[in-house]
């Protein structure tokens, strides 16, 4: 038999009634014996997407590229004003654009992942987490493809990066992981009530307008209590300047993060047995 | 041995929300409450919830295979879904050891856009296979789902049987440890659906423990070992494969079972709602007379007869019942009807997990031992069996009805009732209210009025609950006093008397429930002289002239045995010493025999007995007075016959008797603490029984009279221990033992061996018609050492035992054990050593009561 035949599963009520570690290292273990099926899934997510499509991958680079001609149009209409930004404004644009769709695509795909796949959540017991981890992969699948037309915008405009620009992987562990703590309870609740689904893509929009992508900053309270307008606007500093513009509310952000994400988590499997009874 | 076990069900409960709003609010309150780390608002069912599974408990080893059958709703899925881990069920829990794939009929997430291929690696990475681990697997997948070809293939483009069948060769590869299929089994073609029973069958050899729902009975059948029929929840019935699914498909044939599906509403689901209680109206007689479901056909006594009973003394009645169809949980009432309104009626539901159900074609005996506890009246005696209808119609209904007339107590023939139960005394009105427990003795306590015309009892929203008219004489005195009988549901009540201006109220009381331990109890007694017996006793000087030389407290009444007939016959009752504890269960008819023992000639005796609490002090108490019952000196017994309504408890029994010799001069003694009893409540004899030992004798030789023994003897290993003898109070095989519960039982085992044995022992069990084992017991534990048995000797364990068991009927098994080699071997086994029937205790209750203990058996 299989190696996990030891193991013995009990189903009582209220199993993560407590705050206990145990419950905690089961639930972690249990997802990390599952990372095969992550990348599983991922690979599922991107190749149901674009295999019965002409353009195929296309679509990931064309989304964010026909949004920056939008934009680009409206300045130079000067229906969009605001402050002149240090590099060419199509680079400064799709800079903001693509961590910001990155979130945006994170997140809606994690609100539905599980409404979206009764079938897995009724009939299957696997650590569900890997549901709402994979729509992450399926999203930075497509980002990974727009950094390629990022760099083709750094070679159009002679542009060179700068070498802070190594940081920015951590930059955007910090922004999935804000995104994943966010998912884990809009994808549950959503479970529940489809209320979540509709709701989501509604405040995202105006969720952006209150994020420095279109323009270089906002009110600077706004920075404070919003995540992602350091999010954004350091993944603008790493790569063009080499300075963090605002560090304060990186930090704020930073800590919001980590202690959303056990909150979450925990509401996640506490709320997930009886979302599968309804959703 | 316990790691072969892989799922354990340990009383497992499911409510279900009929409605999706109100569900999403309870999953949402529910979730948020555990979130915080409170417990959930109620364990109880809210608005629109009902049990989709309630109390279901079942094991499964390495190897086996279970079947949970039942109609659609029944909780089927529910079950399964809990097993698998995806929903948590509300009370109790599941334990599953190892890998559990689940494959359910819904589908089971594939792709449609993506290939055979990567839908295998995605399926069986969530299964939780590693990545290698399937690569490995595929070619064997592959073939199994005989899809070769179409590897490469999107999915949609399969059929639906294509599609199953990928499905289940990737789960039944995954060499899962415990293996749940639901309706999967149906599609297919029979080329396939064979080399899935095959492969089943293979994965059990390999120690996979499987768990089907299937509706095709031919297929649970070459798979299933155990089956567990669910119905609306419950478990119906659950034991061997085959006798499961003749049940089940009895019931299906029989239609009884369709509405089902149409209704999950129903929130009990084991017990039909209760028939109304009055005269049956003709509307149901109209239908018994079309569809009549059973007819009686044999009556004791005769129908139509006029039969006459003393109150308070125990009566049998006798129908036999002809079922035409099957007939699940059908309900037996029994009621006195005078004057057009129901005195006494109560119900039984022969409920599956203890009765045997009726099939078609079947003789069902029923019979009642009734002891009305009502006052001298005319009236009928009406029993009735009411087949259960499930969409609200009116049930079916065979009924037989006596003219009957009661007489009142019997040492009170003649006299007016009003005297027994009401007398003169002072009283005060505005006392506190004493809490007493039910069928307590309750004092009257009503302020003085002129011309009382009755006196009443007013429940809390002061609706009167009884009237009992005054003689006109009884206006005389200044006040109302006595005691009446709390024969009522726990609640406040307040009594009050009624005069020609009005209503006065008098004492509030309040009534427990009467497992709760309360100050009053009333044990309902009479007593008599049993025997007397003159002795040449010499005429020691002494201080004392009386001793009290022994009590003995006897659960239930022997004296029943001439009534009952040759058919059914009570057991020896257990008798006790003082100082050692008798059980009784509340409610139960108990006699107590005192010994006095007198050196002289004496009269105007007064003996009496109290029941005390250690802490509440005395509690109940008889007493007995008679002016001559010995002429001389001599040992006389005095037979207390009572009905122990005291509260649950450990009492202590005291005694005294008082005389006076021929002289006038005044004897007596006492002894404060003659005897214990523990007083059980009646849900302690609830549906999982006990069975307490008493005694364990050893005898060397088997017994020369063994009763023959009946059933098929397993086949086992033939060495060591063999059964000659098995008898339950001296019966075995399909002879009926009829069993009173809490009273003492002996069951005599003759082995012989055929080659030494150090360490013998035996156990046996009463199994449920359902096959649930409800009691079990093992002759020797493990610390104890019984004498070894040489080969070719032989030897009798004769246990006396007091089982306490549910109304039902109980086979017991036995079976021999060999320790001698530390795990115990079981070297013989049989099924059926003896049939047990417990009579269920049922309380019909209104104005009046009736005690009865009904004996219920298919012929």
């Amino acid at each position: 038999m299989s190696d996990g035949s030891q193991r013995e599963f009990v189903n009582c009520p209220n199993r993560f009634h407590t705050l206990g570690w145990s419950a905690w290292r089961q639930a972690g273990q249990e997802a990390l014996g599952f990372r095969d099926a992550v990348v599983q899934l991922v690979w599922r997510d991107v190749a149901s997407r674009y295999r019965q499509s002409f353009l195929g991958i296309g679509w990931a680079i064309l989304t964010p590229l026909a949004l920056v001609l939008v934009f680009l149009y409206l300045r130079q209409a000067d229906v969009v004003g605001g402050a002149p930004t240090s590099v060419p404004y199509p680079l400064f644009l799709y800079a903001g654009l693509l961590p910001w769709q990155l979130f945006q695509a994170c997140l809606q795909r994690m609100t539905v992942c599980l409404a979206a796949n009764p079938v897995l959540v009724t009939r299957v017991r696997f650590p569900r987490e890997i549901l709402v981890l994979s729509a992450i992969g399926g999203a930075l699948f497509d980002f990974v493809l727009g950094t390629f037309v990022l760099a083709g915008f750094f070679l159009w405009y002679g542009v060179v990066p700068h070498w802070t620009c190594v940081w920015l992987p951590v930059l955007l562990l910090g922004e999935l992981l804000f995104a994943f703590a966010l998912g884990l309870v809009l994808s549950v609740l959503n479970g529940a009530v489809r209320d979540i689904a509709s709701a989501v893509p509604l405040v995202l929009v105006l969720w952006m307008f209150l994020t420095p992508v279109l323009y270089p900053h906002g009110a600077p309270w706004m920075d404070w209590i919003n995540p992602m307008s350091p999010f954004i606007a350091s993944f603008r500093d790493l790569t063009f300047h080499g300075e963090l513009s605002l560090p304060g509310p990186l930090l704020v952000a930073a800590l919001a993060t980590l202690v959303l994400l056990p909150v979450a988590w925990r509401l996640f499997h506490v709320l997930l047995p009886r979302v599968a009874e309804i959703v | 041995m316990a790691d072969r076990r892989l799922v354990t069900a340990d009383h497992v409960w499911k409510r279900y929300c009929r409605t999706m709003r109100r569900s999403v609010r309870y999953a949402l309150t529910d979730g948020i409450r555990s979130f915080v780390g409170l417990p959930p608002a109620t364990e109880q069912l809210r608005e629109d919830e009902f049990w989709s599974l309630s109390d279901i408990s079942f094991a499964l080893d390495r190897g086996e295979s279970l079947a949970v059958i039942g109609s659609n709703g029944a909780g089927k899925s529910t079950l399964l879904k809990i097993l698998s881990g995806v929903i948590a069920p509300d009370r109790g829990q599941l334990r599953v050891r190892g890998r559990i794939v689940s494959m359910m009929m819904a589908g089971v997430g594939f792709h449609p856009v993506l290939t055979g291929r990567e839908n295998i690696h995605i399926y069986g990475s969530i299964l939780g296979l590693r990545r290698r681990e399937v690569r490995r697997l595929v070619p064997a997948i592959l073939e199994f789902a005989d899809l070769t070809e179409f590897l490469d293939t999107p999915v949609k483009y399969y059929s639906t049987g294509m599609y199953m069948r990928l499905a289940f060769a990737i789960a039944a590869q995954s060499r899962p440890d415990v293996f749940v299929i639901d309706e999967v089994l149906a599609v297919g073609d029979v080329a396939f659906r064979t080399k899935c029973i095959d492969h089943l069958q293979a994965m059990k050899r390999d120690g996979c423990a499987l768990l089907l729902v299937s509706h095709s009975a031919g297929q649970l059948r070459s798979i299933a070992d155990h089956g567990l029929w669910l119905h609306r929840g419950a478990c119906l019935a659950s034991g061997p494969i085959e006798e499961v699914l003749d049940l089940y498909l009895d019931e299906q044939r029989s239609g009884h079972d369709e509405n089902g599906t149409a209704s999950p509403a129903v929130a009990s689901p084991s017990a039909p709602e209760p028939p109304p209680l009055g005269p049956p109206s003709a509307a149901s007689d109209s239908v018994a007379a079309v569809q009549p479901w059973a007819e009686i056909t044999r009556v004791q006594p005769p129908p139509g007869e006029r039969i006459e009973w003393t109150a308070h003394t125990v009566n049998r009645v006798s129908i036999r019942v002809h079922t035409k169809a099957r007939c699940l949980e059908p309900v037996l009432t029994i009621a006195f009807e005078s004057g057009g309104a129901v005195a006494a009626a109560g119900t039984l539901t022969l409920s599956a997990a203890t009765f045997p159900q009726p099939q078609p074609d079947r003789t069902l005996r029923i019979d009642l031992d009734i002891c009305p506890r009502l006052r001298a009246t005319d009236g009928e005696v009406v029993v009735r069996l009411l087949r259960p209808a499930d969409d609200g119609t009116a049930p079916m209904v065979v009924e037989e009805r006596w003219p009957c007339r009661i007489d009142g107590r019997p040492e009170d023939a003649g006299a007016p009732d009003l005297r027994e139960e009401f007398g003169w005394r002072a009283a005060t009105a505005d006392a506190p209210p004493p809490s007493v427990a039910q069928h307590a003795a309750v004092p009257i306590a009503v302020p003085a009025v002129d011309g009382p015309r009755a006196w009443l009892l007013l429940d809390d929203r002061q609706r009167t609950i009884v009237r009992t008219a005054l003689p006109p004489a009884a206006g005389a005195g200044p006040h109302l006093a006595g005691t009446f009988h709390a024969h009522l549901p726990a609640g406040d009540y307040q009594q009050a008397i009624e005069t020609a201006a009005g209503v006065v109220p008098g004492a509030r009381v309040r009534i427990q429930d009467a497992a709760e331990p309360v100050g009053h109890a009333d044990l309902e007694a009479r007593g008599d002289v049993v025997a007397a017996r003159p002795t040449e006793h010499e005429a020691a000087p002494s201080d004392t002239p009386i001793h009290l030389t022994d009590v003995r407290l006897e659960g239930s009444t022997p004296a029943l045995d001439g009534l009952l007939g040759a058919s059914a016959r009570l057991s020896t009752r257990l008798h006790r010493s003082a100082r050692t504890t008798t059980v009784l269960a509340a409610g139960e008819r108990c006699r107590l025999l005192l010994s006095v023992r007198a050196d002289r000639a004496l009269v105007d005796w007064d003996v009496s007995v109290g029941f005390g609490h250690p802490e509440r002090g005395r509690c109940a108490g008889m007493r007995l007075r008679r002016a001559s019952i010995l002429g001389g000196p001599g040992e006389l017994v005095v037979c207390f016959e009572f009905a122990a309504h005291l509260a649950r408890g450990e009492y202590v029994v005291g005694c005294s008797a008082v005389a006076r010799d021929t002289d006038g001069r005044r004897v007596e003694a006492h002894v404060p603490e003659f005897a214990s009893c523990l007083v059980l409540g009646p849900h302690e004899t609830g549906s999982e029984g006990r069975l307490e030992i008493l005694r364990l004798e050893e005898l060397p030789t088997p017994p020369t009279a063994a009763p023959p023994l009946c059933g098929e003897a397993a086949d086992l290993s033939g060495t060591g221990l063999r059964l000659v003898a098995f008898a339950l109070d001296g019966r075995s095989g399909v002879d009926r033992t009829v069993v009173a519960p809490g009273s003492a039982s002996v069951v005599e085992v003759g082995v012989v061996a055929t080659t030494a044995v150090d360490r013998p022992s035996f156990k046996f069990a009463f199994v449920s018609p359902t096959g649930r084992c409800v009691a079990r017991m093992t002759g020797f534990e493990a610390q104890q050492t019984p004498a070894p048995l040489a080969a070719g000797s032989g030897r009798t364990w004769r246990m006396e035992f007091v089982p306490r068991l549910a109304g039902g009927r109980y086979q017991v098994q036995v079976a021999l054990l060999d320790r001698s080699g530390g795990d115990p071997v079981v070297t013989d086994r049989r099924h059926q050593g003896a049939v047990c029937l417990v009579p269920a205790r049922l309380r019909a209750s209104g104005p009046g009561l009736l005690d009865v203990d009904a004996v219920i058996d298919v012929e």
